[in-house]
């Protein structure tokens, strides 16, 4: 018998995080949440039990829920049903790599090994001989994990330390968009691109003399 | 004026563009369907100029792309076709039909000629090309090959004449404020093209602090003393690829490939995806996301997803 | 076994690179068989690429020069002019070349066909490349072509890539380095130069070709040598080692999987 593939479309992932149910959100105050999947669920109108996060998460707004802020070790002691993690890359079988400072790698890491399970949404789909490399990376095996998705600025309009900027233009609802691609087409994908790779502060255009 | 010292380059990319004068002698990076920098040849195009000379040794894509648009007057090369798929149709073209005028050479033939002009001397030495028809045919604005007897002992040498670019436009994966520019992976034949030119353009797909480039300054190949202008263009090689960072785009490319049977498919296909878009980010906003995602390469197979590796 | 002509080709091409060589080699055909023969005969061969691409040894067939599958695994990457001043100085023991035309002395057009010559060909093909190059200065080279009338011609109608030239002599007084072509290979047979003559001679025709055949797909006259062996076939290791491991999807090497 043959599992379900790991690797999902948002809309896939968010149909398999019930309804109701201890919810987990990973990421810091400054960054990386996982705003694209609660975008899917805010699609299909899902409403969380209880939503629990280590760092103040205004953006549970977007699914019209308030998060209680409590410490890593108390969300885990409460065994939320699911964690949605937004972090850096996964292989097709589901391992989950992460890179960030070690208070809020170490954060996510203790509510991965005590929620019933993972969704995780990743900047970057990889190989599994990447994930092989890697191992201080790995934040979730694959075993704890019941979906992937992959979404490039899956934090947006907030930003992934590292990575990119927050987007001050950005609101966080954004524009209708019946997935992540085109919520980023929507959005303006060049634009992010452009803020992406180029580095802080403003860049002088000299011009034609 | 010291590196430190010396401000930012950075120019939008029409503004480079239009540095480029009608008529001039361009050199262009890249290799197979790597590291070409498209966004500025597209933006080229969009241009207008024309009459131009290029000089070639391997860019199969600008070579094309520009001569199928009808800008160019002549090129100097070693080796255009598209690996994997097969001649480039629009340079073959204008060949058989008399449009444009060619001077063959052999890759090093080439590559020592911009050397050369870089290294300021009148002539390198060569045993390439001697005694076949990259000898005896001389089609170029100048002679381009010679036989000397060597001042040093009883033998005869081949040497190839200096040849300078006015402009070679080098696109790189990462580049400080002041052109100082990596290219991750192999760097073809930029480093006898940025010595040759007379100005030099890099684009790049990131712009970084100067410690960046630090950390990694003995990957610099482009040293940013020779560079003029230095334009941001993210995904600037594509649909080719760009090695490290994202895989070349088969089915984009075969679109072309396709096109370029006849003169009017491919006035057609430059029409869709050079003059009807007016930029590089309307360009990759009609890719979009998804595909251009789906196009970032594996770190350790260098490859995108889906390509029967992993 | 039964066998195609694209696996004898392959095995045929394998069996020139000798062990410890370091070889050129371009995509397709020549790049499986240089792999076949590092998995056989020539462990210790090194194959560089004009690209600057050393030993690499790459998890799926390449599919160009530049191709990550060979960067991503080579021991060093540098870059064409590093290369080609390698393989001038003599450090380049054997290149692979294909082409449009070849004559009886082994020159190679690339460049173009037909028509009314280099200015206004019927057809323009690619250009030398480093094609050039790897005929003038490595220690040897082989030829790999699809053997007809069209492509052995009594003179080549550009010579882009010297084989022997006009004869013999006459790739010393250009101040070329090597022994040049060392042999050719197709899917009809092998083929060798006269010492003496500097001009193509059969070596062994390929199993089940006949002297006709390749007479009538030779446009200048080929000597018929007293005895013609026939080429020794593929070994049943040599073909699994085709088929299973160094091209399974058939991309280069058109295999017989009945």
């Amino acid at each position: 018998m043959t599992a379900a593939p790991k690797l999902v479309s948002i809309a896939a992932a968010a149909d398999r995080v019930p309804d109701g149910g201890t919810i987990a959100i990973g990421g810091p105050a400054d960054g990386r949440r996982p705003l694209a999947i609660l975008r899917a669920l805010a699609r299909r109108s899902w409403t969380p039990g209880a939503l629990l996060a280590w760092a103040p998460f205004p953006e549970a707004a977007l699914v019209g829920a308030t998060a209680t802020v409590l410490t890593p070790e108390q969300i885990a002691f409460a065994a939320p049903d699911v964690f949605l993690l937004h972090a850096a890359a996964a292989d097709e079988a589901g391992d989950v790599l992460l890179d960030d400072l070690p208070d809020a790698w170490y954060a996510d890491r203790a509510i991965t090994r005590a929620a019933g399970c993972v969704v995780a949404t990743v900047e970057q789909l990889v190989s599994a001989e990447t994930v092989r490399r890697r191992p201080r990376d790995l934040v979730a095996e694959s075993e704890r994990v019941r979906a992937v998705v992959h979404t490039p600025f899956g934090a947006h309009p907030l930003g992934y330390r590292g990575r990119y900027p927050a987007d001050p233009s950005g609101s966080l609802a954004g524009p209708d968009s019946a997935d992540h691609w085109e919520y980023l087409n929507a959005v303006g994908f060049a634009r992010l691109l452009h803020r992406c790779s180029l580095p802080e502060g403003e860049i002088t255009h000299d011009g034609m003399e | 004026m010291s590196i430190a010292a010396s401000g930012s380059k950075v120019v939008d990319l029409r503004t480079a563009v239009d540095s480029i004068r009608p008529g001039a002698t361009l050199s262009f990076s890249g290799f197979g369907h790597f590291g070409h920098p498209l966004a500025f040849v597209r933006e080229l195009l969009r241009a207008g100029t024309g009459d131009l000379t290029l000089h070639a040794i391997a860019e199969c894509w600008p070579a094309e792309l520009l001569t199928a648009a009808g800008r160019v007057r002549h090129v100097n090369l070693s080796n255009l076709m598209f690996e994997g798929l097969g001649r480039v149709r629009a340079i073959c073209r204008a060949v058989e039909n008399g449009w444009i005028t060619t001077d063959d050479h052999s890759h090093l033939g080439l590559t020592l000629r911009l050397l050369a002009a870089g290294w300021g001397v009148p002539f390198l030495p060569i045993r390439s090309m001697a005694g076949s028809d990259l000898e005896r045919i001389q089609s170029g604005e100048a002679p381009k090959f010679a036989r000397l007897h060597s001042p040093f002992g009883d033998e005869e040498i081949g040497v190839v004449s200096a040849l300078a670019p006015d402009v070679a436009i080098i696109h790189v994966a990462e580049a400080d404020e002041q052109g100082n520019g990596i290219i991750t992976g192999q760097i073809s034949v930029v480093d006898a093209q940025i010595r040759a030119a007379r100005r030099v353009i890099v684009t790049t797909e990131r712009i970084v602090a100067a410690e960046e480039i630090v950390e990694r300054n003995q990957l610099v190949t482009v040293p940013g003393i020779l560079v003029d202008q230095v334009v941001h263009t993210p995904y600037g090689a594509y649909p080719g690829g760009m090695y490290g960072l994202y895989d070349e785009d088969l089915e984009l490319m075969g679109e072309y490939y396709e096109a370029s049977r006849t003169v009017p498919a491919t006035a057609a296909y430059l029409q869709e995806w050079v003059f009807d878009l007016p930029d590089h980010d309307a360009y990759l906003n009609r890719i979009g996301s998804r595909r251009l995602a789906e196009a970032v390469v594996d770190p350790v197979h260098k490859l995108a997803r889906g390509r029967g590796e992993w | 076994m039964r066998f195609t002509h694209d696996e004898m080709m392959t095995v045929a091409t394998s069996r020139f690179i000798r062990d410890g060589w370091n070889t050129f080699i371009g995509t397709g055909l020549p790049m499986v068989a240089a792999y076949l023969a590092k998995a056989t005969h020539a462990t210790h061969a090194t194959l560089m690429f004009e690209s600057g691409i050393l030993a690499p040894e790459p998890r799926t067939v390449a599919r160009a020069v530049g191709d990550p599958r060979l960067q991503s695994t080579a021991r060093r990457v540098s870059g064409m002019l590093d290369a080609l001043l390698l393989l001038q100085g003599g450090h380049v023991d054997f290149g692979v070349l294909g082409g449009a035309q070849v004559d009886r002395y082994g020159n190679i057009n690339s460049t173009a066909v037909g028509g009314e010559g280099y200015h206004r060909p019927a057809t323009r093909l690619g250009g030398s490349g480093g094609a050039n190059d790897i005929a003038s200065t490595a220690g040897e080279f082989l030829i790999v072509v699809r053997h007809s009338r069209r492509t052995f011609v009594e003179r080549v109608d550009h010579l882009t890539s010297p084989g022997f030239l006009d004869g013999p002599g006459a790739r010393e007084a250009a101040g070329l380095r090597g022994r040049g072509p060392t042999g050719v290979v197709t899917d009809l047979g092998v083929f060798d130069f006269d010492p003496a003559t500097k001009q193509m001679g059969v070596v062994s025709l390929h199993p089940g070709t006949t002297w006709d055949e390749v007479a009538a797909a030779t446009g200048f006259e080929l000597a018929r040598p007293a005895t013609l062996p026939t080429t020794k076939e593929p070994t049943a290791r040599e073909l699994d080692l085709l088929r299973t491991r160094i091209d399974p999807d058939g991309i280069y090497v058109k295999a017989d999987r009945a």
